[in-house]
């Protein structure tokens, strides 16, 4: 039995850290997990993998609008021109912008993802990918289809979305496996990514639709964690810091028990907890931003989430021709939070100022009414 | 004492004047050949109204004589009162007045005085209070000296002009204060149910004129103008319910001589509008010329007759706060009385009623000293000959002496219109 | 036909309206749970705030288009904004003003309020002729500044600098409809005030503060908002295009002010202009209050296509006042 804190938790921490310069420990980079993350579209084929993280224009909107330094404000940028042309929206507006400028405001709610691109392009991180990889999407509809993933050069592979209401609106799952033998072990990897492909444009067809906002399980993974409530109705971001993660693990499509979940926070709040009877994990999610004063407060600050489930299974099995007696399973996944509403929404003041307005235009009225019931007294000349 | 013996002698001879004056007027009405028989009520309503001095409507309720159209009746209503309209037409009662009345003052003014003075000892017990809008100067000075008499006086403050927004307000807050004055007269409280009630009463009322107004249109004339005067005339006192119930008959009597195409006078006879000062029982000399000389009143423009039920009070909120300047804006808004100045909405009625009614000539009618109407009488002149509508212009009194004089105007007139047709035809 | 018409000239137009605006009410507030959507560009408030709407007010929208930099605004999205604009026109000219009268959920929101008021006995507030003409102007002036306030956020007036994001929706903010209609849908998340920045603290403040006025304004006066409605003032624009139209024949009017009495909003026109044959003025919802007041024959009427659909007659109007209520 492994240690609850695995080295691909802590790989994960580290590639998360060292994306915001915060690096502490570099010889711990050594991770079990495989780890999917978009890809920067500009980037050659041969290029270097950059470190995962989080979807375009995370590490741009969170450094500009937490006021980070400038270095990773920079680091972020200069994907975007490009990128903004390859969708065909110049000078789109980022951070609280977007498609639904209104909804962003008090809900919090973050839209990155809430922006349709023809072609997503993800990398695998880390790079040691087995040869026999492979990568499969789980669409809105349910549907799955393969990907292609190619090895030899460098682990990105690419989803072409069409730009309509279609099978591909909404939440899509997307999967990278491999295994191999490792220390008389056989070690079966699963990365799991979640896009939402949808665009106001579209209409709103699938809005509130059960069926399609569903979270999904793809029967062919070997361990899938599956994430409920992590989008609201209209597929924007819902989770919230301080909310509880209701956490489903699948293998090949039946909960299991007694797997290992560790969730960790990109500001290094951790937590461990095994899956229940069911399959189930329940996590509260750490409430974790305080800014000095509530001027400096940005309501689209983002948190990010990573998490590990691991377990391993007696028993043998045999992979190309090869017998071991232990197989151990393990899956990523990750996800983003934004501050709770009631961290900056106050429902005290907002009702006062409601009464105020009610009982100040009331009692005005009233007053009228009154002074409307004495008779004229007397007509003053204006000179 | 002496006084008193006078007072009673005047009263007895005025009375029998009235008698025989409404004698002669329902006498002349009914001389026309294919009265409808359900005007006999009407008939016999003025009969006896009028037979025995001025009875007024007596059923135990309290009674608020009105002096003008303009009096919300409505309110009266709903506070447990019965209006009733004073206005006479009796040259009787005309000639009573004159002696104290100036001469030159207007006949109806005059006689309603007349009426006034000669039953002093009974009305003054008899209503609790007169109500005057303060519309010609003639009704507005009259309050004064109803007060001199000891009539127990109430003054509706009406503006002069119906246009400006403040003049809307004022009238409806006279308007409230008079709901309150009138039902601390009246003992009763007027509430928003029976203040709904007597709007109802009034609409049904309206209703039926309206009906009647339409077959009084028809180009097959199923009844004549001079019935329709007996007809709007009797709601001044009439017991509305009562009213109503004999306009129903009368109405369905008109419907089935429309069905029948059965004609109460020759169809060719002239269609003629009929403004002015306004005929009341028995004064109705004219509109009776007018039909005597072959002509047909298809409509009428006058305070006695079409503008007394053709508006009708419209509320949002059953709530006397609403009520209450909806009756008052009843009474101003679509006002056409020449008091009222700009009052270009008179020739606007006028001409739609010459035009909805396809009236061929209008004969005007102005009571010497009724200056308000001898005034307008060029500017309605006018109007109409730019339509190319003929238009008679009589200026009369109350007094039968001018009879000769007029049937031979009116019977040239109408016979220009004849002319007037066969030439266009 | 002509008894078809007859009865429908003999209706009630109020009782129609009341369900109407029920059925309109459920439709764009629940709308959301039955999978409809009636369209996006809607001329009336249904609230994008609220998450079962069923179809949602153009405003919003609209005023996000208008955040766009002139280049964006002058090119490819331009048409987009222009298809926007082109579709509210397109709903508009369906129903014309009725989109107030008989389907804005907020007006309706009024007019229960009202309803609540006459029950309870409480007299309602007018404006004199000055000031109403004086409130009238409001609204466009609203509809200029939440036009201008999201222009300046996509460009620089003046040199001046843009305004943030948090500028974005500024009418949205203010108006009644966000904080109240995701009420209906169990939301409450709308009362707050918004501390996360200071426009939003302003904003959120304002809304709240309006919402109140709101609630007391519209108990005490009828239709209190939509004489401040920008909707209506955009609406304005189009009206004269539009297949429902209200006419007045000035030949046929007494001038006896039935029409003015029982119009919610006070416009004078319908009683004294006698002059226009088109009476759909700016505040006017189209509730057709006033032709149902109308005692005179064929003076007022609604028509769809030049086909009258519902005209004052005298019998409807004695129909309607004589028949028997409570």
């Amino acid at each position: 039995m492994k240690g609850v804190y695995s080295r691909g938790f802590f790989a994960t921490c580290l590639s998360l850290v060292l994306l915001l310069g915060l690096c502490p420990d570099l010889s711990m980079a050594k991770t079990d997990a495989i780890w999917i993350a978009p890809a920067k579209a500009e980037r050659k084929p041969s290029g270097q993998p950059g470190q995962p993280h989080h979807p375009e224009g995370h590490g741009e909107s969170s450094a500009q609008q937490s006021g980070r330094p400038a270095q990773t404000s920079q680091a972020g940028r200069p994907g975007r021109p490009e990128q903004a042309k390859q969708s065909g929206r110049p000078g789109r507006p980022s951070g609280s912008g977007g498609e639904h400028a209104g909804h962003g405001g008090s809900s919090g709610r973050f839209e990155s993802e809430h922006r349709p691109l023809p072609v997503r392009t993800y990398q695998i991180v880390p790079e040691q990918l087995l040869p026999e990889a492979r990568a499969m999407i789980l669409q809105a509809d349910g549907t799955a289809r393969d990907l292609d993933v190619e090895t030899c050069h460098t682990n990105v592979f690419s989803v072409k979305l069409p730009m309509e209401e279609g099978p591909m609106h909404g939440p899509n799952n997307i999967y990278v496996f491999d295994q191999q033998i490792k220390d008389g072990v056989l070690e079966v990897r699963t990365a799991k990514w979640l896009t939402i492909h949808h665009s106001c444009g579209w209409g709103h067809d699938y809005r509130n639709d059960p069926e399609r906002l569903k979270a999904r399980s793809l029967e062919s993974a070997p361990l899938d964690i599956v994430v409920d409530n992590l989008w609201d109705g209209n597929f924007h971001n819902a989770l919230h810091s301080g909310d509880e993660l209701v956490i489903r693990v699948f293998s090949y499509g039946k909960p299991v028990a007694g797997v290992t979940l560790t969730i960790i926070t990109e500001k290094g709040w951790t937590k461990r907890k095994k899956t229940d009877a069911d399959g189930i994990a329940r996590v509260q999610l750490i409430r974790d931003y305080y800014p000095s004063t509530w001027q400096l407060f940005k309501r689209t600050e983002l948190g990010k989430l990573a998490m590990t489930a691991e377990f391993t299974k007696e028993g043998a099995s045999n992979y190309k021709g090869e017998v071991v007696d232990k197989t151990h399973y393990i899956s990523s996944f990750s996800w983003k939070y934004v501050p709770a509403g009631d961290d900056y929404n106050s429902y005290s003041y907002g009702l006062l100022i409601g009464s105020l307005g009610f009982l100040g235009s009331g009692f005005g009225i009233f007053q009228y009414r009154l002074k409307r019931r004495k008779p004229k007294k007397t007509v003053v000349f204006d000179e | 004492m002496i006084e008193s013996e006078r007072q009673a002698r005047v009263k007895k001879s005025t009375s029998l004047h009235l008698a025989m004056e409404a004698a002669e007027t329902l006498r002349q009405i009914t001389e026309f050949p294919d009265n409808p028989e359900s005007m006999a009520y009407f008939y016999d309503l003025y009969q006896s109204r009028f037979k025995d001095g001025m009875i007024l409507p007596q059923n135990g309720k309290k009674l608020v004589g009105t002096m003008c159209l303009q009096v919300p009746d409505e309110l009266i209503v709903a506070a447990g009162a019965v209006p009733v309209r004073l206005c006479s037409g009796a040259y009787a009662f005309d000639q009573a007045g004159g002696d104290f009345m100036p001469a030159k003052s207007c006949p109806l003014v005059r006689a309603t005085m007349g009426m006034l003075q000669v039953n002093n000892d009974t009305m003054k017990d008899n209503l609790s209070t007169v109500v005057i809008p303060t519309t010609c100067d003639q009704k507005r000075s009259s309050a004064q000296m109803l007060r001199d008499m000891d009539y127990p006086v109430t003054v509706l403050e009406m503006p002069a002009t119906k246009e400006s927004d403040e003049a809307r307000t004022y009238w409806q807050e006279s308007v409230k204060q008079f709901a309150l004055t009138i039902q601390k007269i009246c003992g009763r409280k007027i509430t928003a149910k029976s203040l709904n009630a007597a709007v109802r009463s009034k609409l049904e009322a309206g209703k039926l004129f309206r009906s009647l107004q339409q077959l009084r249109t028809e180009s097959n004339p199923v009844i004549l103008g001079k019935d329709i005067w007996l007809v709007s005339n009797s709601y001044f006192f009439d017991d509305p319910d009562q009213w109503c119930q004999a306009v129903r008959g009368l109405i369905a009597e008109l419907e089935s001589r429309k069905s029948e195409n059965f004609s109460a006078i020759n169809r060719k006879a002239p269609r003629l509008l009929f403004t002015g000062s306004p005929p009341i029982f028995p004064n109705l000399k004219l509109p009776i010329l007018v039909e005597q000389a072959g002509g047909l009143v298809v409509a009428d423009e006058t305070c006695s007759s079409q503008r007394l039920l053709h508006d009708a009070v419209v509320f949002d909120e059953k709530n006397l706060y609403d009520m209450v300047p909806a009756i008052a804006d009843r009474y101003l808004k679509p006002c056409t009385c020449p008091c009222l100045t700009p009052n270009t909405d008179r020739a606007k009625k006028i001409l739609d009623l010459v035009k909805s009614s396809r009236v061929e000539g209008v004969v005007y009618q102005a009571f010497s000293g009724c200056m308000p109407y001898e005034m307008e009488q060029r500017a309605i002149g006018d109007m109409l000959s730019r339509e190319g509508i003929p238009m008679l212009f009589v200026e009369t009194d109350y007094s039968p002496e001018d009879q000769g004089q007029l049937s031979t105007r009116v019977e040239a007139f109408i016979e220009s219109i004849k002319v007037r047709r066969r030439k266009t035809q | 036909m002509s008894s078809i018409r007859r009865f429908l000239n003999n209706s009630d137009i109020n009782r129609f309206r009341f369900y109407f605006q029920l059925f309109a009410f459920v439709l764009l507030v629940y709308g959301g749970y039955l999978a409809i959507n009636i369209g996006e560009q809607l001329p009336t408030f249904a609230c994008v705030f609220g998450e079962k709407r069923g179809g949602s007010c153009y405003l919003l929208g609209f005023q996000h288009q208008m955040t766009f930099p002139y280049a964006r605004l002058f090119s490819g999205p331009g048409i987009g904004v222009l298809i926007g604009l082109a579709t509210f026109a397109g709903f508009f000219i369906i129903f014309n003003k009725a989109w107030c009268g008989f389907a804005c959920p907020l007006g309706t929101i009024q007019d229960w309020l009202t309803i609540l008021r006459r029950k309870m006995g409480i007299y309602y507030s007018n404006y004199s002729e000055p000031v109403f003409k004086g409130l009238s102007t409001i609204k466009y002036i609203l509809l200029a500044l939440l036009i201008l306030i999201p222009m300046a956020i996509g460009n620089s007036f003046f040199g001046l600098p843009t305004l943030n994001h948090d500028f974005g929706v500024p009418f949205c903010m203010i108006c009644p409809g966000r904080t109240l209609l995701p009420l209906f849908n169990g939301d409450i998340s709308q009362l707050t005030i918004d501390f996360s920045s200071k426009t939003k603290m302003v904003f959120s403040g304002l809304g709240m503060g309006v919402t109140g006025m709101f609630l007391a304004g519209a108990f005490a006066k009828k239709r209190f908002f939509c004489l401040f409605c920008p909707m209506s003032a955009l609406h304005y624009i189009f009206s004269r295009a539009s297949l429902l139209r209200l006419t007045k024949d000035g030949e046929k009017c007494t001038r006896c002010g039935n029409c003015y009495r029982v119009c919610d909003v006070g416009i004078r026109a319908i009683a004294d202009d006698l002059d226009h044959k088109n009476i759909v003025k700016d505040d006017c919802m189209m509730c057709l209050k006033c032709v149902s007041a109308c005692p005179e024959d064929d003076c007022l009427k609604a028509t769809y296509l030049g086909i009258p659909l519902y005209e004052s007659t005298a019998e409807g109007f004695f129909r309607r006042r004589l028949k028997k209520d409570d």
